[in-house]
């Protein structure tokens, strides 16, 4: 993946799970979420380099909004990823963007 | 051969009871003050919420408890009673319309003692919360007939004002805070737990979002 979709994907998925249980970790496509006191739980996250600007772009507005001036699209977009794991109805997913916000679907 | 048998079987023993201990250690959350008098008003297939001392009731089990004269705890609320106090949000309300201010408690190091919540957009505050939430604080508030609404604002009351975590988290500018909730049937006995989480920004003293989630604390 290129450094700028891998350096964004990285810095979003430590801030949302910043002391949490949560722990993540690169891989090929993107990155994996785990709990080590849980590990049935096992989730994924392989944004396109496009998906991603187009998310962190799409919230940069409301973020300011929400957080005040000088807030990124990447703040919100972290406390979507928390949301997701933690409303997650299956232990082993996809996170994947919805209408309001990111869900976590199934992979099996 | 036999001795190291023997042994294998001792170790696996020992390690069954262990595991086994493990399984058991955690004890379920005190029951606030309230509960005998409440479980003593339930009918079977009736259940209460708890967190912390706060305890919420359908409204008839409140009625039940108010002419028994067990308790004038004010901590027992019931749900259905009304609304929460809440502005609306029409199509037309602006993003910085304020739907409720809550209490929450300080985080030591950093000033403010509310959280707003205001109309947002489906990215932030109520209509994010409406419109990707709704469902999950539907599913808690079912055991005692409370609408989703009832049940969040209800939550989000208590995850603010008595949480078993609170942080700042430098890393997006947020305040967050975390709070057990527990299901409990006539018997007391904990048929569900949960936790409520209220991500709120630092410096607007805005909130993000509200959600039950799966990790108490």
């Amino acid at each position: 993946m290129s450094n700028q979709r891998s350096e964004m994907l990285i810095d979003v998925a430590r801030m949302a799970i910043e002391q949490t249980q949560w722990m993540a970790s690169t891989v090929d496509d993107g990155i994996q979420f785990t709990r080590p006191d849980d590990p049935a739980k096992r989730v994924l996250w392989l944004p396109s380099e496009a998906e991603l600007s187009q998310l962190v772009l799409d919230l940069q507005s409301s973020a300011q909004d929400a957080f005040g001036a000088g807030a990124t699209g990447a703040q919100l977009l972290s406390v979507w990823v928390l949301e997701a794991l933690e409303t997650a109805k299956v232990d082993e997913g996809l996170l994947r963007r919805s209408g309001s916000g990111l869900v976590v679907d199934p992979t099996r | 051969m036999k001795q190291v048998r023997r042994f294998a079987v001792l170790v696996s023993s020992l390690l069954m009871v262990v595991m086994a201990g493990a399984g058991t250690a955690q004890a379920a959350p005190k029951p606030p003050p309230a509960a005998e008098a409440v479980e003593s008003v339930l009918q079977a297939n009736e259940f209460y919420v708890t967190s912390g001392d706060a305890v919420l009731v359908t409204p008839e089990v409140l009625t039940r408890l108010q002419k028994s004269g067990k308790t004038q705890d004010a901590r027992v609320q019931a749900a259905l009673a009304s609304d929460p106090p809440w502005a609306a949000c029409g199509v037309y309300d602006s993003n910085t319309k304020v739907v409720y201010t809550y209490s929450r408690a300080q985080i030591s190091g950093y000033s403010g003692s509310t959280a707003k919540l205001l109309c947002g957009s489906t990215s932030w505050g109520f209509r994010h919360i409406e419109a990707s939430h709704m469902a999950d604080w539907q599913a808690k508030g079912e055991y005692i007939g409370a609408t989703w609404s009832q049940m969040a604002h209800w939550a989000m009351t208590n995850t603010l004002s008595k949480p078993c975590s609170k942080y700042y988290q430098s890393s997006n500018d947020t305040f967050q805070y975390v709070a057990p909730f527990q299901i409990r049937n006539n018997q007391g006995q904990v048929v569900h737990t949960f936790g409520a989480r209220v991500v709120v920004a630092r410096v607007t003293q805005n909130i993000i979002t509200s959600y039950p989630q799966s990790s108490t604390c």
